[in-house]
């Protein structure tokens, strides 16, 4: 069984590329005293080793509230202790290859949007959203606007659109995309979408399917936080798929921080503690 | 009971000043045919009324215009009190019992109306207040309205005023004429019985009349649920830009009327009268009722140039359905939302672009099928109960992105376990882990019964599928990817 590493501790990760090593310090009855014993490895140096959804919210956090920094509303201190649904306004990157876990961030962060009470604005070109899913997350489905486009400008016309609505988070699931389209389209938008969000307060989320030639983002520099997913280990446990593990690598943080990595573990079900 | 007339003296005229309030203090005719029929230089023909005034501006007689105008009327006299007498075109009676508290004194609700008037184009209608409607309407004619008399002071009201007054027909007042009745207070004290002697039945309501009394009880009319205006082009407007453009004004008299009565635009049906006798007619959901005549006229603008009129467009009628306008209540922990009506135009905008079927809410059907997923009407509504914070769970849950439709592709079994799997447009992959099956059947009742057994497979490429055996067709699908 898979054990919600933001909730058990922390985390220790071996070299780039390698399986993700297993927990040190594990919530009670996660995994047993010698599965845990054969797992632990020493950690990698190069790596942050705090892994794990706090991590995540805590990046992505940093990202979004890089504006209200700049603009003084916020002291430095007040990152350490400020939580993703707090913040908002910047454009974030996450990709990956299909089942690395970016449609679950997404997910999870649109929960969040929902959660306080704001819209959220799916722009599919994939025509991949799954409500199920969503509604799984935690997202108030009523207060996500779905936007259906194979059309790579009408998608980001859509997200203007929705933008300059008041949406105060917008997902761009470029899944549908073709990669050349992608390299054709230079950053005009995506400068766009990222001066919108400043100054409307709508965080734009991309899920982009394939890399870029160069390992980074689409968005280049426009996006306040950029990271990679790879998945890591499937686990299938006495007949059951219970979840895997991915890999964040951030390949741009506005402020520095590139090449950090932390594990994340995407849950089947949720355990009961 | 305390009565208010509200009088339109020339209704035709007030009609077009309404739609172009530019023309008002101008010489204004309307013409039907070759003559004049109400305005300036009245029975003359045309070419008269141009000969003897080169500036006067000429107007088509619109009665539907002129029916707006009566609407109009209708609506301020309704946003005043529920009772409301509606005595033909131009003319509407209100009953003032009760009002007392909203307007304490005769001058108070002088204001009122006359601000109301102002709103909805119809600035110079007459007023009259008086204890019956006869004193009221005599009270609105008499030297351009605006007199109020109390109950004490109607016959010294109505004693000096000429009996043209009344309207009577010419036949009686030349007869009268001839016996030296020229004022109300004469025919008032002229005996009933012999009057009616000499005069009949008309001569007897008339002296009632003089004398400050109704002939017909008050009847409350019900108030109009259908809103319409309507605007008429000669000649026939051809592109997009003019007809919004007259859109507008339509649109903008049809909220004014709205707003006097507190209400809002909810649903808007527009109908085109083209050029070739053809009819054009759309209908417009607004997502929160508004007056914003912005947001509908870009609303019916979307929707107009989606699918644009095929020939000239004569004649513009827009009906709205009203609704109230919900107050909302503002949290001071909870984030603004966007307005209603600016997020109907955002739909609208997005409908455009992508598609009405393309925009909405996702929504899961109540079925165990896992692709009943469909789309439905967004809108922002807090419900009392969708207003409490959800929390999301603590931690991340995989997701499924959907295919749709689902991949049917070639499967190597053994003993129904899946072992390889053949993707669209790739070679043949090996089961590297797999869950289930788990059998899913239902909807047996109907049309649509479904029987499949679903698997969890982790195939060599690292994807992550769920993939299903259509027990009845014996074939294999994949109908979503773990991510």
């Amino acid at each position: 069984m898979l054990q919600q590493i933001g909730l058990a501790g922390r985390v220790h990760m071996v070299a780039e590329g390698a399986e993700v090593a297993e927990v040190a310090e594990v919530a009670e009855g996660a995994v047993s005293a010698p599965q845990a014993q054969v797992l632990e490895q020493p950690p990698e140096p190069r790596l942050r080793s705090r892994g794990s959804l706090e991590e995540l919210d805590r990046l992505l956090a940093h990202a979004l509230l890089a504006h209200a920094e700049r603009a003084g509303s916020r002291g430095i201190g007040a990152i350490r202790g400020i939580r993703i649904q707090d913040a908002r306004g910047q454009l974030i990157e996450i990709g990956g290859a299909p089942s690395s876990g970016r449609t679950a961030l997404a997910q999870r962060m649109s929960a969040q949007v929902t959660a306080r009470g704001e819209l959220v604005g799916w722009v599919d070109t994939a025509n991949a959203l799954d409500p199920r899913s969503l509604a799984r997350a935690g997202a108030n489905v009523q207060r996500v606007l779905w936007v259906r486009s194979d059309q790579f400008k009408q998608a980001l016309r859509a997200v203007e659109l929705l933008q300059k609505a008041g949406f105060a988070l917008v997902v761009l699931d470029l899944g549908g995309i073709e990669p050349r389209l992608l390299q054709r389209l230079g950053q005009a938008p995506w400068a766009r979408f990222q001066r919108m969000a400043r100054t409307r307060g709508a965080s734009v989320l991309v899920l982009s399917r394939d890399l870029h030639p160069l390992g980074q983002c689409w968005s280049g520099a426009c996006a306040a936080l950029g990271l990679v997913l790879q998945k890591q280990r499937a686990c299938f446990d006495a007949g059951l798929f219970e979840g895997f593990e991915t890999r964040a690598r951030v390949v741009r943080q506005r402020g520095g921080g590139d090449g950090d990595a932390f594990a994340l573990q995407l849950r089947q079900r949720l355990q009961k503690h | 009971m305390q009565v208010a007339c509200l009088l339109i003296f020339d209704p035709p005229v007030a009609a077009v000043l309404r739609v172009e309030p530019e023309l008002r203090g101008r010489p204004l005719g309307i013409v039907d045919g070759t003559s004049i029929v109400a305005g300036w230089l009245r029975g003359s023909t045309l070419a008269q009324a141009l000969t003897v005034e080169p500036e006067l501006a000429v107007r088509p007689l619109s009665l539907e215009a002129v029916e707006s105008a009566h609407a109009a009327l209708f609506d301020v006299a309704l946003s005043v009190s529920p009772r409301v007498h509606d005595a033909g075109l131009g003319r509407v009676f209100i009953d003032l019992a009760g009002t007392e508290s909203l307007f304490p004194t005769g001058r108070s609700v002088r204001t009122a109306l006359e601000a109301r008037l102002a709103k909805v184009g119809l600035a110079g209608t007459r007023i009259g207040l008086g204890p019956t409607r006869t004193v009221a309407l005599l009270a609105a004619r008499h030297r351009g309205g605006g007199h109020e008399i109390a109950r004490g002071q109607v016959a010294d009201f109505l004693a000096p005023l000429p009996l043209d007054l009344l309207e009577p027909p010419d036949e009686l007042e030349d007869r009268l004429s001839r016996w030296g009745i020229h004022t109300l207070g004469q025919l008032a004290q002229l005996p009933r019985a012999a009057l009616g002697a000499r005069l009949g039945a008309p001569g007897t309501q008339l002296a009632r009349l003089a004398r400050g009394e109704d002939l017909t009880p008050f009847e409350p009319a019900s108030p109009r649920m259908r809103h319409e205006e309507s605007a008429s082009f000669e000649p026939a407007l051809g592109q997009l830009e003019p007809l919004a453009f007259a859109l507008r004004t339509v649109l903008d008299a049809l909220c004014q009327r709205l707003s006097v009565r507190g209400l809002a635009v909810h649903e808007l049906w527009v109908e085109l009268e083209l050029e070739d006798r053809r009819t054009y007619a759309r209908r417009i959901a607004v997502g929160a009722p508004t007056l914003e005549v912005s947001v509908l006229t870009t609303l019916v603008r979307l929707v107009l140039e989606q699918a644009p009129p095929d020939a000239p467009v004569e004649r513009l009628r827009v009906v709205a359905s009203p609704g109230r306008v919900e107050p909302a209540q503002l949290d001071l922990f909870a984030p603004p939302l966007p307005a209603p009506a600016e997020l109907a135009v955002t739909v609208a905008r997005l409908e455009a672009l992508c598609g009405p079927e393309n925009v909405g809410a996702p929504l899961v059907e109540d079925s165990h099928r896992p692709e009943a997923v469909r789309m439905v009407p967004f809108g922002t509504r807090r419900s009392p109960l969708s207003s409490e914070p959800r929390q999301p769970p603590e931690g991340a849950l995989l997701a499924l992105r959907a295919l749709r439709p689902p991949w049917r592709v070639r499967v190597n079994e053994v003993e129904g376990i899946p072992r390889k799997v053949e993707l669209p447009r790739t070679r043949e992959l090996r089961v590297a882990q797999h869950a289930g099956p788990w059998r899913l059947f239902g909807e047996w009742w109907g049309d649509r019964c479904f029987a499949r057994d679903y698997f969890d497979v982790e195939l060599a490429d690292g994807g992550l599928y769920r993939l299903y055996h259509n027990l009845e067709g014996d074939t294999w699908f994949v109908d979503g990817i773990y991510d």
